[in-house]
């Protein structure tokens, strides 16, 4: 049993409260104890992302110094964009607004932080059911800044029933991008359709993936399409199936 | 050619792209095709991994070093026979070409592929002086002939379809073409050939130079770049000043990895290494030897954070996996080059109003990093340049994004932020979400009847 | 602009800043190109990879074997005329077609002129590498540059002992191979001209020769 400091991300907390409480109900149900670093706010990645670094640095040293004072095993984070942020780029962000200090301390932080799914798939298999066939979404600062591949397909793998569909698209950006979303709202949701009309061809009940904003985003479309498909985050699969 | 940029803005092109169903169609399968054989070529390696670290070293090493490299370039093309010139700009090296091809009394010139001359606007300068100059890449000889721009860095009339172009040889052609590939080749070889038979000058590119011998490398399958260097008296080869490398040894490196970049080619049909101009004895190739080396703004780019740009060996590897370049093409990006590395160049090759907000064309999504020979950290370099957007930005979006950080740097404002964002997203119409979301995704909403995640938390619910 | 102004512009630059999110890294040294195939002989890798990139690529050990070779290819691309490069493979054959009885004419390569108007053009390589199919040549042995180019049949003869592992054993050995300094143009040309450009589908022969011969000469 560990003791398990959740960020919830501002997603969460804004739009999919669903997500955090089934996150929660998971590690709870693997046996650990969840906190929540009261005064964490947000990861920081939207200005950031915007080209809007002293910004991004303030909001993210406020979440730098609750997770860092808080007293847990580990940090767990629901989205592989926000881990990412908090475990690759934070260094990068604080040394170039000139905080030097501030970046050490989130280097010697890093390895105390761990997306979701990764932490899950550490823990070893947990037997449940989940009678349904599905498509993984790999997002994209997961999957090739953080290299997590392998475990959202393994603990997929480990529920019975559950198929998970070859799906060429399968780590093409779905298009989100943070406020790219917004500020070129033709190219992302070109891109989602892309994505979409590939997700189709695997004939899947479920899209399910990692990052709750990607997951926001295609929702988002399928839903102006008209398309039924189901969107979760595999939280909540986890949570239905365990 | 001209300038896209001028009068248009990204959205707009990436909306006409995007309403091209044709193009899309066409996007979505080159990028398919040639990302799938740049697996299997990069796959025939065993050490396919290391050769990109060792790229991007051979890559650093030259750039860090560039004065001297090209120092010892130029000292031994000379001692071959060639002559060098420096051009600080595209109206310099322009003008030239031109000086080269009105000595040699040219009428016509035949060109190979060569970014580097249409960033230079050579085609104008020439016609402007009634020479014809001609584009003998297929691929680009189809371009020109539509009065269009190159929409792929190596691929350049990837947009266009064999029916397409029976209707533009249609045009030139006396009898009537079909769409069949090998028929239309065939006729392009014919027309093309005589052109190259009777120019007196003969205009490349160059992949590498070698400086430790004074040699330029070009690449090409279709042998266009072998035509052009050895019929026409005289060659001029156009070299971007940071498309060289030190040794031989460097060069090996280089050829294993641009050709499975680009095309998944074990190596390109032709490698062509010129070093000089023809030697006594030899019954053909040119009597005159001339090497451009273009700054163009390159120099500008050199000593910053986006020095690394310059590493770049113009592969393609990256547009061919973007998934913003699969969506809006090479035209998308308004330039030369286009992709990651336009969006990247283009800014930086170009006075900042004029680049426009290429920097945005990019969800960060790093598939370009990855799929780069040479390792080009890409999204660190949008970054950079969004970053240097934002100094200049106005007042409105930095005051948006200083309220921002005021409220989320502390933990009740956020708090507060949060919840009053969950509230909205319950109760908003559709019609008062922000345009760029609403416009082709229905907005998030938290469910309604379910409190907060955080006071769902505090409530010690299960 | 003038040399040393434009060489001072870039050396005045300076390094650049080293505190980047992926710095670069020093290499001891430069790794040599490592393949998956076997290339533990040559001489079959060279024919196997050459037949596979679209040349017709074969052993030639008889004098037969070579009539056999240049009936077939006259046949299967109706070649009616050639022209003899300067290379000293192309030897083997000089002498049929000098006392006629070589199945189709020949003449010697003294321009691009001549080069220009035959079916065939037959050439000497220095050398094949057989990890990628490439035959090497270069103008100061063939005595030119175009007999391997302009005609749109190319017939490339090379000695077994000239097969090649890699590139690297040129490329890393330029002082060996090219001792008096290296050619005017030095080619690699790997299976017949090629390009996409057209709908994304293979055409063969835009520019180059669409059909490439090879004889490896036994001993």
């Amino acid at each position: 049993m560990l003791r398990v400091g959740l960020l919830p991300t501002c997603v969460v907390d804004s739009v999919a409260p669903q997500v955090g409480v089934a996150v929660v109900r998971v590690l709870r149900k693997m046996g650990h104890e969840v906190t929540i670093p009261k005064t964490a706010t947000c990861c920081g990645q939207p200005a950031w992302n915007s080209g809007f670094a002293e910004e991004s640095a303030s909001v993210a040293k406020t979440t730098l110094e609750a997770l860092e004072n808080h007293k847990s095993d580990v940090i767990v984070v629901p989205a592989g964009s926000c881990a990412t942020m908090i475990k690759v780029f934070w260094q990068e962000l604080f040394e170039v607004v000139g905080d030097h200090d501030a970046s050490h301390r989130a280097q010697r932080l890093a390895p105390r932080v761990r997306e979701f799914s990764e932490f899950v798939a550490s823990r070893g298999v947990m037997p449940g059911k989940y009678p349904h066939r599905v498509a993984y979404h790999h997002s994209c600062h997961m999957l090739r800044e953080l290299g997590i591949k392998e475990q959202p397909e393994k603990i997929l793998g480990g529920l019975d029933g559950c198929t998970r569909a070859e799906w060429l698209a399968d780590e093409r950006c779905c298009g989100f991008g943070g406020m790219f979303s917004i500020k070129q709202p033709e190219m992302s949701v070109a891109m989602a359709d892309d994505k979409i009309e590939s997700l189709k061809e695997t004939q899947s009940e479920a899209l399910i993936g990692c990052d709750q904003s990607c997951l926001m985003h295609l929702e988002g479309r399928l839903r102006r399409r008209g398309e039924s498909i189901q969107v979760k985050h595999l939280a909540e699969v986890l949570e239905e199936a365990l | 050619m001209k300038d896209l940029l001028e009068g248009t803005t990204l959205r707009q092109r990436a909306r006409a792209a995007i309403a091209d169903e044709h193009l899309s169609e066409a996007l979505e399968q080159a990028s398919d095709r040639l990302t799938n054989l740049k697996l299997i070529g990069s796959s025939a390696l065993e050490n396919y991994e290391e050769l990109r670290d060792a790229g991007r070293y051979i890559r650093g090493r030259v750039i860090a070093n560039l004065s001297q490299v090209l120092g010892k370039l130029t000292d031994n093309v000379e001692a071959s026979g060639g002559k060098v010139f420096f051009a600080s700009d595209g109206a310099e090296a322009a003008e030239y070409v031109s000086r080269v091809a009105v000595n040699a009394g040219a009428r016509t010139v035949v060109k190979s592929k060569s970014m580097a001359s249409e960033e230079i606007h050579l085609n104008d300068a020439l016609e402007n002086l009634d020479i014809e100059a001609v584009e003998t890449d297929l691929g680009e000889w189809i371009i020109q002939l539509a009065h269009q721009t190159p929409s792929h860095i190596i691929a350049p009339a990837i947009h266009l379809t064999a029916q397409d172009v029976s209707d533009i040889f249609n045009k030139i052609s006396e009898g009537d073409l079909s769409d069949v590939p090998s028929e239309l080749c065939a006729f392009a070889r014919e027309q093309l050939r005589q052109k190259f038979l009777e120019s007196d000058v003969g205009v490349s590119g160059v992949n590498f130079g070698i400086a430790e011998t004074g040699t330029i490398a070009i690449v090409t399958n279709e042998g266009n770049g072998r035509l052009v260097t050895s019929l026409p008296r005289v060659h001029v080869a156009i070299m971007g000043m940071e498309r060289v490398v030190e040794t031989w040894e460097q060069f090996d490196v280089m050829l294993a990895l641009l050709p499975r970049a680009a095309t998944g080619q074990q190596i390109t049909t032709y490698v062509n290494m010129v070093t000089g101009p023809r030697r006594p004895g030899e019954a053909d190739g040119p009597d005159e030897f001339h090497l451009v080396i273009l700054d163009n703004g390159r120099s500008d780019i050199l000593g910053t954070e986006f020095q690394e740009i310059l590493h770049c060996i113009r592969c393609g590897a990256c547009l061919n996996v973007c998934p913003v370049f699969r969506q809006i093409g090479g035209h998308g990006y308004g330039w030369v080059y286009s992709g990651p590395v336009g969006a990247v160049l283009t800014p930086l090759l170009n006075r900042a109003e004029e680049a426009g907000e290429l920097q945005d064309a990019s969800s960060l999504c790093g598939a370009c990093w990855e799929a780069c020979p040479v390792k080009i950290p890409l999204q660190d370099l949008l970054l950079g340049l969004r970053r240097k957007k934002a100094e200049d930005a106005g007042g409105i979006q930095k005051a948006m994004w200083r309220g921002w950080a005021a409220a989320w740097s502390r933990p009740r404002a956020y708090k507060e932020s949060v919840r009053s964002a969950a509230t909205m997203s319950k109760i908003v119409p559709e019609q008062f979400a922000p345009k760029g979301w609403r416009a082709g995704r229905k907005i998030p909403r938290a469910p309604k009847g379910t409190p907060s995640f955080r006071s769902w938390f505090e409530s010690g619910e299960k | 602009m003038e040399r040393e102004a434009f060489l001072e512009q870039i050396r005045l630059k300076g390094p650049a800043p080293e505190n980047l999110p992926h710095p670069l890294r020093e290499m001891a040294e430069i790794p040599l190109v490592r393949y998956v195939r076997d290339l533990s002989d040559p001489v079959s890798a060279f024919i196997e990879v050459a037949n596979e990139i679209g040349a017709n690529a074969r052993l030639i050990s008889s004098a037969d074997e070579m009539t056999e070779m240049l009936d077939q290819l006259r046949d299967a691309h109706d070649v009616k005329t050639a022209v003899l490069s300067k290379d000293p493979e192309v030897d083997v054959i000089r002498r049929r077609f000098a006392s006629g009885t070589a199945s189709f004419q020949a003449v010697e390569f003294d321009s691009f002129v001549a080069a220009s108007s035959v079916d065939l053009g037959v050439t000497g390589a220095a050398f094949g590498v057989a990890a990628t199919g490439s035959l090497v040549m270069y103008p100061n042995r063939a005595g030119g540059r175009s007999s391997s180019l302009l005609p749109p049949v190319h017939l490339a003869l090379v000695d077994e002992k000239n097969i090649l592992r890699d590139s690297s054993e040129v490329f890393r050995k330029m002082g060996e191979r090219f001792p008096d300094g290296l050619p005017s143009q030095l080619i690699f040309a790997s299976g017949p001209s090629r390009s996409g450009d057209i709908g994304g589908v293979l055409t063969v022969g835009v520019h180059g020769p669409g059909h490439v011969w090879i004889g490896v000469l036994k001993d």
